[in-house]
C-alpha cells in the first residue's frame, strides 16, 4: 500500500514535471482496448454475439417453460400467455429470441467444423462467418412469414 | 499427522489427467448436434402453431410422436444452456463467493425450469 501510493505521488509529480517541460502534453500509447482495436467482424464479433445469444436463449428456455405451464394449466392461462406474447415488447423479444435460437444454431453448425480442424483459413472464416449472419437473417424472416401465414387459413376456417 | 512437503501441482504431476475434463466439452457438442434436428423441428412446429387456438396447440402436444420429441428437446436444450451459463460465469464473475452464488443459483432454477416443462408436456400427452 505505501509503496503504491508513493508511486502514485511520483506520478503526479512526473506528470506536473512533464506538463511544465513540454506545454503541448502528448498522449501516453494506449493499448487497442475495444474502443480503439475495430474488432474483425467475421471473427470475436460473431463470437461475442454467439456469446449474447446463449444468454437470450437461456432466458428464452423460461419462456418455453412458461409456454408449456400455460397450456397445462388450461385456456385461459394460455390467453394471458398469447396477450403478453402479441404486446410489442413480447413481439420484439419473440423475433430476437427466434433469431437468436437460429444464430446459435448456425453459429454452433460452424463451430462444429472448426472442432473437426476445417475452416480455418482466414478467407474461409470470413466467408462462413457471413454466411451464418445472412442464413440467420433469411431463416428467421422465413420462419416469420411461416407464423404470420400458419393463422390465415385458422381464421378462414373458423368463420367457414 | 502426516505432513505433506509435496506442493498440491507436485503431487498431481506425473499422475496424468483425471480423464474427466473433456466430459462438458462433449455433452455440450454432442447436445450441439442433437439440437439441429430437433431445433429445425420444434421452430418449424412453434412457428405453425403460433396463431392457431388453443385447443389445436393442446391437441399437438397430446400426440405421442409430438411429446417426445418435445420433451427431448426441451431436455436437449436445457443441458446445452446449462453448460453455456456455466461457462458465461465462469469466464466473466471472477469473484469465488459470487461466482458459486450465482452458479448455485442459475442452475437451481435452471433445473427446475427444466422440470416444470417436461412434467407440462408429459402430463399435457398423458391427457
Amino acid at each position: 500500500m505505501l509503496g503504491h501510493s508513493k508511486l502514485k505521488g511520483k506520478n503526479s509529480q512526473g506528470e506536473k514535471m512533464s506538463d511544465s517541460a513540454a506545454p503541448a502534453a502528448r498522449p501516453r500509447p494506449t493499448s487497442p482496448h475495444l474502443t480503439i482495436y475495430r474488432l474483425p467482424l467475421t471473427g470475436p464479433m460473431l463470437s461475442i454475439v454467439h456469446r449474447a445469444t446463449e444468454v437470450a436463449m437461456a432466458f428464452g428456455l423460461f419462456i418455453l417453460t412458461w409456454w408449456c405451464f400455460a397450456i397445462l394449466s388450461g385456456p385461459d392461462a394460455y390467453a394471458v400467455f398469447l396477450d403478453c406474447a402479441r404486446s410489442i415488447l413480447g413481439r420484439i423479444v419473440m423475433i430476437g429470441l427466434s433469431w437468436s435460437v437460429i444464430y446459435h444454431t448456425l453459429y454452433d453448425i460452424r463451430q462444429l467444423f472448426f472442432d473437426m480442424g476445417k475452416g480455418f483459413e482466414k478467407h474461409t472464416i470470413a466467408q462462413t462467418g457471413i454466411m451464418v449472419v445472412l442464413a440467420s437473417i433469411i431463416v428467421t424472416a422465413l420462419v416469420w412469414v411461416l407464423a404470420c401465414t400458419s393463422v390465415a387459413p385458422q381464421i378462414g376456417g373458423v368463420h367457414g | 499427522m502426516a505432513r505433506q512437503l509435496k506442493s498440491p501441482l507436485g503431487r498431481a504431476r506425473g499422475m496424468g489427467s483425471a480423464h474427466e475434463g473433456s466430459h462438458h466439452w462433449w455433452q455440450h457438442k454432442m447436445t450441439t448436434v442433437a439440437n439441429i434436428p430437433l431445433v429445425t423441428w420444434a421452430v418449424i412446429s412453434i412457428a405453425l402453431l403460433a396463431g392457431q387456438p388453443y385447443e389445436v396447440v393442446r391437441a399437438w402436444m397430446t400426440s405421442p410422436l409430438t411429446a417426445v420429441l418435445l420433451m427431448l428437446t426441451i431436455f436437449n436444450l436445457f443441458v446445452h444452456a446449462k453448460i453455456d451459463m456455466q461457462l458465461v460465469i465462469e469466464d466473466y464473475i471472477a469473484n469465488k463467493a459470487i461466482r458459486l452464488g450465482a452458479m448455485l443459483f442459475l442452475q437451481a432454477s435452471l433445473v427446475l425450469a427444466c422440470a416444470i416443462s417436461l412434467f407440462s408436456v408429459f402430463k399435457i400427452a398423458l391427457g
